[in-house]
Order: structure tokens, then C-alpha cells, then sequence
């Protein structure tokens, strides 16, 4: 039984007279009771209509119980019982409205949910022009039932946690019964518990607690706009994690060439798709390489350019005040500053930036002597390439600039020194269960089916072995021998 | 979980593939050039043909026992002992090359001091990161070796007479003899495999094809390398330093886009330093077991390699007299009897586990028995159950 002066008081004494916080008071059947909600975050119409108005004219209860409640309000979602004041009141924080009535038996929550939320767009990074378009927006139920539209199962799990002390976000880890490792989701579960943090504000807050080398430049934790993205990892043994208030869903496991793999690439015909990925691992190469490759050569091996190469090179730089490190470094904190400056203006301006930076500061400093043309059309090409990979560009911008400096300091040597260690730091990253190179080291060759080649859909009879699942098989292997004589 | 040295065939397969080809076309053609002259491509025959077998031996023994995991110290430490000084002498002499290598086609004016002091961390950190790890980076070069090898190949310019090649062994064979006995250093690249536990693929074909295919093909590469070596340059074989560089530079594309030979100036580099961190990798397990810290035993052979080549080796010839004085017949005691012993030993533990499991396979069954006879109700209600399921 709950003391109602006493937790009206407690209420009233935990809020502190915080002004989104509203206390209505009401009489139900001769019971003072109130109704305690967060301003604007509940459907003022349904409210009224549904809650309010049935409750002040209920007459004669005879136990005050959630039944007897629920039987005289007109909601959808069944009341839900917080077993204690605090529980109580952290059910109003996240939106729902609290009903205490004196004499009744039970701390009643009503979730009558309703606010402005952004409405489903196609995500500006995921767009496709074959394929669903429809991307996460910041509400973590909407985003569910995404996910849940697309896999109409009873095995579909969403295992719910509370994470930050003061914001209390939800956190939902999905999987598909049956089809992920226990001992993963598990794992994921038992570091998202651990986290003790004040806040977490974006999922990406949850990707640096749960990854497992956390000083790393690269990405271990995959992330996804796409609901159609999340289901078909979700039905390749993955495991995802839904944040409130965040667009973008992560998953786990998670090895390097998922950043190659794009969403369109199983809505077109796979040789299109092959071309696209070789293209992207290309592009990604070129973007990290160039620069320090063509620092090295002006620097220490120009006797490895083609004669003619090396006669354009010498007539372009001639005259230009700064070493090839120097200017080839410049150029890209030019860029990296342009990029800022053009993210983080609005729009119009930003368009304005990209022709200051393009057509001033480009041709004029070229113009003037001050950089050369090859040195400016490297950094386009290479920033082209970075943007081909757009979740690598990140690691990609900062070891551009590594390579660049150590290739000015010791040549190509350097540059096969530091693509050694690179590979070497790749190789030996794990990301629950799957090493980060596979299917390349350790070699699997089953799944090379969806790497550089994509191979056709049907022949992909098997969940792919980088990742650990419980059920390997996908699909029924396509007999087409006896399909073609059908067809005859 | 795999342990941090164990390996899948295909890893193996790929380490025995780079570790054959590296060091044996690169000076060894040039000096073989000079010891035996237009017979080198016999004495390379010979010994990779032993060396084959040598391989036989080390995956019959990876498959069998992990070393590092060996508790009969009596037996254990002197083959430790062995190892870890047949790998220190290797990694001084190849790790002089390297350099040498190094200074030679990637720089016009530096001291080799420099490029010693920048390769030692590099190795460090491959070797701190483990055999798993150096397997896993052996299995993802294979792709950039075989690419490059391939295109150099059908890219190749080269004006071969095959008459340079004859006549075969007019001495009777003794200059070949000669250099096999001065040149041990540069063949049994197999002793650092020994530090490896191999399981099977996931993928049963690749764990059966995958070490004997490659194994054969870089055998019949490096034979092959000799063949055309001695075919294109003939007598001016023994000035002809770095032998898998120089037989890249003139290709057909070499006019259109500059000097395509880079591809292979850094592929073999990579093949380079990835041996010499299995040799290193070996050194330090080795030490490791007498002074059981790995990352102590790392720090000490890295310094120690790097002093020795700044002060004392400090160029290739010294390396070259290095390896052909006395320190050979060391070498090739170590390196052709150990891969056998432990092969003697491994499938001496691998039967004894063998007769211990049927030993205790037949206690259990005695124990069942004499346990069913000594109780009659449970065997009254066996023989119940017996009858029901017959019935």
C-alpha cells in the first residue's frame, strides 16, 4: 500500500520544483490522487480525453488495483507497476505519466508517449539508388520497429538497459535468437552493464566502452542508418545496439572489409558490385598512399618516375619555396580546415567555403608560386579516394598525414616500414571472436564469396565464417539443374 | 581460443612459401654465381630438395608438438640451446643483407647505421606481437608476393641464352660440392617453423593441398630463378648484386611508366623483414625458455642483433665471410638434425599418448565391467533395459 502525503511529498521534494514537471491533482471516487508528467511529452488530447475525464468520473472503487484502473482509462499500452518511489519516478523522466491515488495499492505508470520527433529520411551517407531508403531517426522505439518489420520472427530479441546516471538512456541489444553466438551477445551485454558514466548522449559513446581495443585509430564496432542494413547483418550471426536518441545503430562483430561492402552492392547484379568494391579498396589505397608515395620519389627516389613524368614534376615545382613534405603537408591541414569549416557552416556558406577553397586559395597559391599543380591535384585525388570509404575517413585523413611525414623524413623505405607495421597492427585486432582481416588473414575461403568478388546471392548458402553464429546454414542450396528442366 | 603461436596449414603454407624464395635470390645467386659458376642451378637442385624434406619433418613436428609448450627440460633445453644460436648467427648474417639491400636501392647517401637503428623496432614489434600475428601478416603478403612475382613474370624483358648452361658438371661435380659446404647460411629456412603448432583449416581441402602445393611451387621457383639467372647472365652472374631486383629492371613497361622494378624492391623488403622476424621470433622463444620472459627475451636478441650489425658486421662482405667460416659447419649440424630429432620425438610422444589412451580406455572398460558383476541390481536392471531396447 502506498502512503499518498508521504510520496507526494517525496515526488514533490525529488523534482525540487522543476518547472517541466507538472503535478495535476484530481479526485478519483472520493481519492485524492495526482497526475505527474514531464510538460510536452505526453498527447494533451488523449490525455484529457482518455485519462483525465474517465478517471474523475469513476465512482465507488472497491480496491484501488492497476485492473481496476486500467479498465476505467482508454490507452493502448497496459499500465506498468514501478515497484518503489524511485522506480517511479524515473519512469515519469523518461516520459510516461505517474497516477498516485490515495489508498491504492500500487505506483501506476501510463505511457501516453507523444513529441515532436524528425520525421524518416533517407541518410545523407547511406544513399542508394537501388534499394530501401528509409533510415534511423533519434526515437529508439521508432528504430525498433523498424528492425522489427523487417524480421517478423518470435526468435527477434531486444534485451533493454538503462545506461548513464543522469540521462538514463535506453540501450537495446538485438539479435535474432538462434542464429547469434550466446557467448557474444553475452559479452556485449555484460560490458554495456559495466558502464558507469554520467551520461551517454549517442551511440557512439557506447562503441568506445564495448570495443575491445579501445586505444585504436580504426573502427571495431560497425554502424549502420539503414534498417535494411541492420537486418541482414542481424540474419548474418551480428549482434546490434539501438541508443536512444541516436541515429545510427551499431553492430558486432565487426572486421575491416565491411567498410567496402555497401548496402546496394545485394540490390544490383553482383559483377557491378565486384567492380564497385575492387573500386573502393583502390580508391581507399590511393587515398592513404599518394600523397607520401609522391613525397618520397620528389624527396629520395625521383629515379623511379618515367623520364617525362619527371620532367613535368621538375618544371611544376620550380620556383616554389617549400620542400615537397612541407608543401604536400600544408595542403592537407588546408583541406582538413576547409572540410571543418565547410561541415560546420550552413549551408550556403558552406558551398561559398568550397569555392574560396577550390578556386582562391587553389589557383591563386599556384598563381602565386606558393604550391604546385601536381602537389594540389594528388591532395584531390587522394581526398576523392577518402571519400569513396566514407566510415574509413576518419583513419584514413589522420594516417595520410603519418605517411607523408615519415615518407619526407626517410623515403619509400619508410613507407614499406610503416605499411608493414600497419598491416602487422591490422592483422593482430580482434573484434569479439573475428580477427579484423578476415576472411583474407586468417583465409577463409568460403567467404571470399562476399569480398572483393560478390558472388550471385544464391550460391551464399552459408552464414558467413568470420563471424561466430550458432546456425550456419541461410539458405537451401538452389538445385538449378532440375529449375532449368522445370522451365523446359 | 588459438593459442598465441598456433597456426592454421594454409598460415604454415604460407610462411614456408616466402621463407623459401627470400634470401635465396637475392645475394646467394651471385655468390653461387662465383663459387660454382654455370652449375649453381645443381647445387641449388640439391639443396632444395633436402630442404623439402627438412619441411616434411618441421610439419610433421608442428602438427604434432608445440615446442613452447615442451616440460621435458632434459631433452628440450639443449635443442633450445641449439636453435636459439643457429637463429642468432642466421639473423646476423640475412639482417646484413637486408640492410645492405636497403642502403643499396632505396638510398644514394645513407649510413647503414641509420637504416639498422629504424629496422630493429619494426622487427620488435612484429615479433612482440607474436607468431600468430607474423602468420597472419605472411598469409596477407602471400597475395602482394604472388601478384608481384606474376606480373614481373609476364612483364619480363630478358634475352636468354640457354647455352650457358652447358655443359653440366664437367668438373665431376666438385664445385658444386663447394658450394653447398660454403653456403648452409642460405638454405634450411625451416627452423623458426618449428616454433609453430599447426591445426587444420576449417576448409578440409585447404588444409590438405595448401603446405604441399606450396612447398612445391617455391621449390621449382627457385630452381627455375637459377636456371634463368644463369641463362641471362651467364659469367657477369657475379656481379650481379640482388639478383630479384635486377631481374625486374628491364621489363616491356619499364619505358612507359619509370622504373616498375620499384614493385619488386619492396616486395622483396617485405619478404625480408618478415623472415628475419620469424628468425628473431625464434631467437627470442628460444632465450625465452632459459630466462622465461618473452618480452625481456625480445628486447635482448633485437639489441643484441642491432649492435652486432653496427659495430661488428657492418657490411655485407663481413657477413658473407661470417657465414662461410667456420660458424657453417655449425649451422648445418643445427639446422639438418634438429627438424629430425623432434620429428623423433614428437611421434614417440605421439604414440606413448596413444598407448596411455588405450591403457586408460581398457581400465574404464575393466572398471565398467567388474562394477557391472559386482551389483546385481543395477545389472539385472541394465539387462532389463537391454532386453527392452532389443525387443
Amino acid at each position: 500500500m502506498i502512503r499518498y502525503k508521504r510520496d507526494r511529498e517525496k515526488l514533490e521534494e525529488m523534482f525540487g520544483g522543476t518547472k517541466d514537471i507538472l503535478f495535476l491533482d484530481i479526485e478519483v471516487a472520493g481519492k485524492s490522487a495526482v497526475l505527474v508528467y514531464v510538460d510536452g511529452l505526453s498527447d494533451k488530447n488523449l490525455f484529457d480525453r482518455n485519462i483525465i475525464e474517465p478517471l474523475k468520473k469513476a465512482e465507488d472503487l472497491e480496491d484501488i488495483t492497476c485492473d481496476e484502473i486500467n479498465k476505467l482509462i482508454f490507452i493502448t499500452d497496459p499500465i506498468i507497476v514501478a515497484k518503489d518511489i524511485d522506480e517511479f519516478a524515473l519512469k515519469i523522466c523518461d516520459g510516461d505519466i505517474g497516477l498516485l491515488i490515495d489508498g491504492a495499492r500500487e505506483y501506476m505508470v501510463l505511457s501516453l508517449r507523444s513529441y515532436i520527433m524528425r520525421s524518416i529520411q533517407e541518410p545523407p551517407m547511406s544513399v542508394n539508388i537501388k534499394g530501401p531508403r528509409e533510415g534511423f531517426i533519434e526515437d529508439m522505439k521508432i528504430n525498433m520497429t523498424m528492425i522489427r518489420r523487417r524480421l517478423r520472427t518470435t526468435d527477434l530479441r531486444f534485451d533493454m538497459f538503462k545506461v548513464g546516471k543522469y540521462t538514463g538512456t535506453s540501450v537495446s541489444v538485438v539479435y535474432i535468437d538462434g542464429v547469434a553466438d550466446p557467448e557474444i551477445v553475452k559479452e556485449i551485454e555484460k560490458r554495456i552493464e559495466a558502464i558507469e558514466v554520467d551520461g551517454i548522449v549517442d551511440s557512439s559513446y557506447i562503441s568506445r566502452y564495448i570495443e575491445d581495443n579501445k586505444s585504436s585509430l580504426f573502427n571495431q564496432v560497425g554502424t549502420a542508418e539503414k534498417p535494411d542494413i541492420i537486418a541482414a547483418k542481424l540474419l548474418e550471426g551480428r549482434v546490434a545496439i539501438v541508443v536512444d536518441g541516436s541515429p545510427i545503430v551499431l553492430t558486432l562483430p565487426f572486421i575491416l572489409f565491411e567498410h567496402f561492402q555497401a548496402s546496394e552492392d545485394y540490390y544490383i547484379k553482383p559483377y557491378r558490385a565486384t567492380v564497385t568494391r575492387i573500386l573502393r579498396l583502390f580508391a581507399m589505397l590511393i587515398a592513404i598512399m599518394l600523397p607520401a608515395t609522391y613525397v618520397a620519389l620528389q624527396e629520395f627516389q625521383y629515379q623511379l618516375l618515367p623520364l617525362k613524368l619527371l620532367v613535368v614534376i621538375m618544371n611544376s615545382i620550380h620556383g616554389v619555396p617549400l620542400t615537397p613534405t612541407l608543401e604536400m603537408l600544408t595542403l592537407l591541414l588546408i583541406f582538413e580546415v576547409l572540410n571543418e569549416a565547410s561541415l560546420r557552416m550552413p549551408k550556403y556558406v558552406g558551398t561559398a567555403i568550397s569555392i574560396v577553397g577550390a578556386i582562391v586559395l587553389g589557383e591563386t597559391a599556384v598563381n602565386a608560386g606558393l604550391l604546385s599543380i601536381p602537389s594540389v591535384l594528388i591532395t584531390a585525388i587522394s581526398t576523392i579516394g577518402l571519400y569513396s570509404v566514407p566510415d574509413e575517413v576518419e583513419a584514413g585523413s589522420v594516417l595520410r598525414m603519418g605517411f607523408v611525414v615519415i615518407s619526407g623524413l626517410i623515403g619509400m623505405f619508410g613507407l614499406i616500414v610503416s605499411f608493414m607495421v600497419l598491416t602487422t597492427y591490422l592483422v593482430g585486432l580482434k573484434s569479439y571472436k573475428s580477427s579484423y582481416m578476415t576472411p583474407f588473414a586468417p583465409l577463409l575461403p568460403s567467404d571470399l564469396k562476399d569480398t572483393l568478388i560478390k558472388c550471385n546471392q544464391i550460391k551464399m548458402t552459408k552464414r558467413p565464417y568470420s563471424v561466430s553464429t550458432s546456425n550456419r546454414t541461410r539458405a537451401k542450396k538452389l538445385n538449378t539443374r532440375s529449375d532449368k528442366d522445370n522451365v523446359k | 581460443m588459438l593459442n598465441n603461436n598456433t597456426i592454421y596449414n594454409s598460415q604454415f603454407a604460407s610462411l614456408s612459401f616466402i621463407t623459401m624464395i627470400t634470401f635465396k635470390t637475392a645475394m646467394l645467386p651471385k655468390y653461387l654465381a662465383s663459387a660454382v659458376g654455370r652449375d649453381s642451378w645443381i647445387t641449388v637442385l640439391i639443396m632444395v630438395a633436402i630442404e623439402l624434406l627438412m619441411y616434411v619433418a618441421v610439419y610433421y613436428t608442428a602438427r604434432r608438438i608445440n615446442l613452447q609448450e615442451e616440460k621435458n627440460k632434459v631433452f628440450i633445453a639443449p635443442i633450445m640451446l641449439a636453435i636459439f644460436m643457429l637463429s642468432m648467427v642466421r639473423v646476423i648474417v640475412l639482417y646484413s643483407e637486408m640492410v645492405d639491400y636497403t642502403a643499396t636501392t632505396l638510398f644514394d647517401h645513407r649510413r647503414s647505421i641509420f637504416i639498422i637503428i629504424t629496422f630493429a623496432p619494426v622487427l620488435g614489434y612484429l615479433v612482440y606481437k607474436g607468431g600468430n600475428v607474423i602468420a597472419r601478416l605472411g598469409e596477407i603478403l602471400l597475395y602482394v608476393v604472388v601478384a608481384v612475382i606474376a606480373t614481373q613474370t609476364v612483364l619480363i624483358q630478358i634475352d636468354l641464352d640457354w647455352s650457358n648452361i652447358l655443359p653440366v658438371m664437367v668438373d665431376n661435380g666438385d664445385k658444386v660440392g663447394k658450394g653447398i659446404y660454403n653456403h648452409f647460411m642460405w638454405f634450411g629456412d625451416f627452423i623458426p617453423l618449428l616454433f609453430f603448432s599447426v591445426v587444420n583449416n576449417k576448409n578440409k581441402i585447404m588444409a590438405k593441398i595448401s603446405v604441399p602445393i606450396a612447398l612445391t611451387v617455391a621449390g621449382v621457383l627457385v630452381v627455375l630463378f637459377f636456371l634463368v639467372f644463369t641463362a641471362a647472365y651467364g659469367g657477369a652472374g657475379i656481379l650481379v648484386n640482388y639478383a630479384f631486383n635486377k631481374m625486374a629492371v628491364f621489363n616491356k613497361i619499364s619505358a612507359l611508366v619509370g622504373a616498375s622494378n620499384a614493385l619488386s624492391v619492396t616486395t622483396w623488403l617485405i619478404m625480408a623483414l618478415l623472415q628475419l622476424s620469424m628468425l628473431i621470433y625464434s631467437a627470442a622463444m628460444s632465450l625465452s625458455y632459459f630466462i622465461k620472459k618473452k618480452n625481456l627475451a625480445i628486447v635482448i636478441v633485437i639489441v643484441a642483433v642491432s649492435l652486432i650489425e653496427a659495430f661488428w658486421v657492418q657490411n655485407v662482405n663481413n657477413g658473407y665471410a661470417f657465414a662461410t667460416s667456420w660458424v657453417k659447419w655449425g649451422v648445418a649440424a643445427i639446422q639438418y638434425t634438429v627438424p629430425v630429432i623432434l620429428a623423433g620425438y614428437a611421434r614417440y610422444k605421439t604414440s606413448k599418448a596413444k598407448l596411455v589412451k588405450n591403457d586408460k580406455a581398457v581400465q574404464t572398460n575393466n572398471q565398467k565391467e567388474s562394477s557391472d558383476t559386482e551389483d546385481p541390481v543395477k545389472n539385472s536392471q541394465l539387462n532389463g533395459r537391454k532386453s527392452e531396447v532389443s525387443a
